[in-house]
């Protein structure tokens, strides 16, 4: 087994653990929001999921950064894994976010929002990622083609998000600063809760895929040994490391 | 359980329930598509290493009986001339062994006496 799918049973356990709390310190520690009610509790869920999608991106340009320095294919899959897990969490975040805006707003997107806007525009990039990688047939071309789009897109996620944070003329509410935000005690626990919870929850999902893979790429090897690379269709084109 | 519901405070489900549960319930589905893609590529797997497993396995019995064949002199499959029960033969052992590039099925055995030939 490879390093880093190492403690996966421990870290699968943590992450149970963290999201059965997460989910008990929301829907029966954290007080209900004065001026939105009960559903404000869907910010424990949206907000996390944006944040960690947006790490995720981070990281998988981070992974870029490593594969172009040492060439060596298991950064390839980390950043792969990354970006794929990320745009998960996003469009589960961007679905949440709408049924709060639905429930709040009165309406499931807001066309003239900057950060609604703004990260649909990094789901939508990164939705090219897996395009990207499918049209190139070479592997190592693949993986260098795709570090480098991992490398540049994960530096427009923060400039992104600076960018908004620094536009005057939005209705999405700031909850969260530098000076800790305005989020009461009770809230901010189970708020970090949760974000620890997701931050576990991909963590996990993402080691999971990456052996899935790795087990696959494993088996078409032993087979090639055995059987000689007649016995092996060829893996032809594909978006994931191979 | 029941003790602990019924000191847990009440949720206001009745306006914003059918959001919120929307939110997660989606959430939900989303990780259960995304395990059952999985799922069926593990099921895939599992079902090629099985093949794989079935084809070393008939390689190796089939080199196993070919080299007894050589060693003895006899079928493998004969009922009439067990193998182990000749003076002759007192050990047979054999072994798979697969790693490495090109690695294939290497089947060793050892007869001891004069049919111990390799």
């Amino acid at each position: 087994m490879s390093t880093h799918v190492r403690h996966l049973r421990g870290l699968t356990i943590a992450t149970a653990a963290t999201m059965t709390a997460a989910l008990a310190l929301v829907f029966f520690y954290a007080p209900l929001d004065a001026e939105q009610g009960f559903v404000q509790k869907i910010f424990y869920l949206h907000v996390p999921l944006a944040i960690v999608s947006l790490v995720g991106y981070c990281l998988g340009g981070v992974f870029g950064i490593a594969y172009l320095r040492t060439g060596k294919r298991a950064w390839d899959m980390r950043s792969y894994c990354a970006i794929h897990m990320s745009l998960i969490f996003s469009v589960a975040g961007i679905i949440a976010g709408s049924i709060w805006a639905k429930a709040s707003w009165g309406h499931w997107w807001v066309w003239s929002e900057p950060t609604l806007v703004s990260y649909l525009i990094v789901i939508l990039l990164f939705c090219t990622y897996q395009p990207l990688r499918f049209s190139i047939e070479d592997p190592e071309r693949q993986a260098r083609y795709a570090a480098v789009f991992a490398v540049v897109c994960g530096a427009f996620v923060p400039v992104n998000f600076i960018v908004v944070r620094l536009s005057v003329e939005y209705v999405h509410p700031r909850v969260l600063n530098l000076e800790g935000g305005n989020l009461p005690g009770s809230m901010k626990l189970a708020f970090y809760a949760s974000l620890l919870a997701f931050a576990l929850l991909f963590a996990t999902l993402m080691k999971y895929e990456m052996l899935a893979k790795e087990t696959r790429i494993e088996t078409r090897r032993l087979r090639r040994s055995l059987l000689g690379d007649d016995a092996v269709r060829p893996f032809g084109r594909t978006a994931a490391p191979s | 359980m029941s003790a602990l519901f019924a000191e847990a405070p009440a949720l206001p489900l009745h306006t914003a329930g059918p959001y919120v549960a929307a939110a997660y319930i989606v959430f939900v589905l989303i990780l259960l598509i995304y395990v059952g893609i999985m799922a069926t590529r593990l099921t895939r797997n599992q079902r090629e290493l099985a093949e794989l497993r079935r084809q070393v396995e008939e390689r190796e019995h089939l080199a196993t009986k070919s080299d007894l064949t050589r060693v003895t002199g006899r079928e493998l499959d004969d009922p009439a001339t067990p193998f182990l029960s000749t003076e002759n033969d007192n050990e047979i052992h054999s072994h798979v062994g697969v790693g490495g590039e090109g690695a294939a099925v290497d089947v060793d055995i050892a007869a001891a006496g004069e049919g111990g030939e390799q």
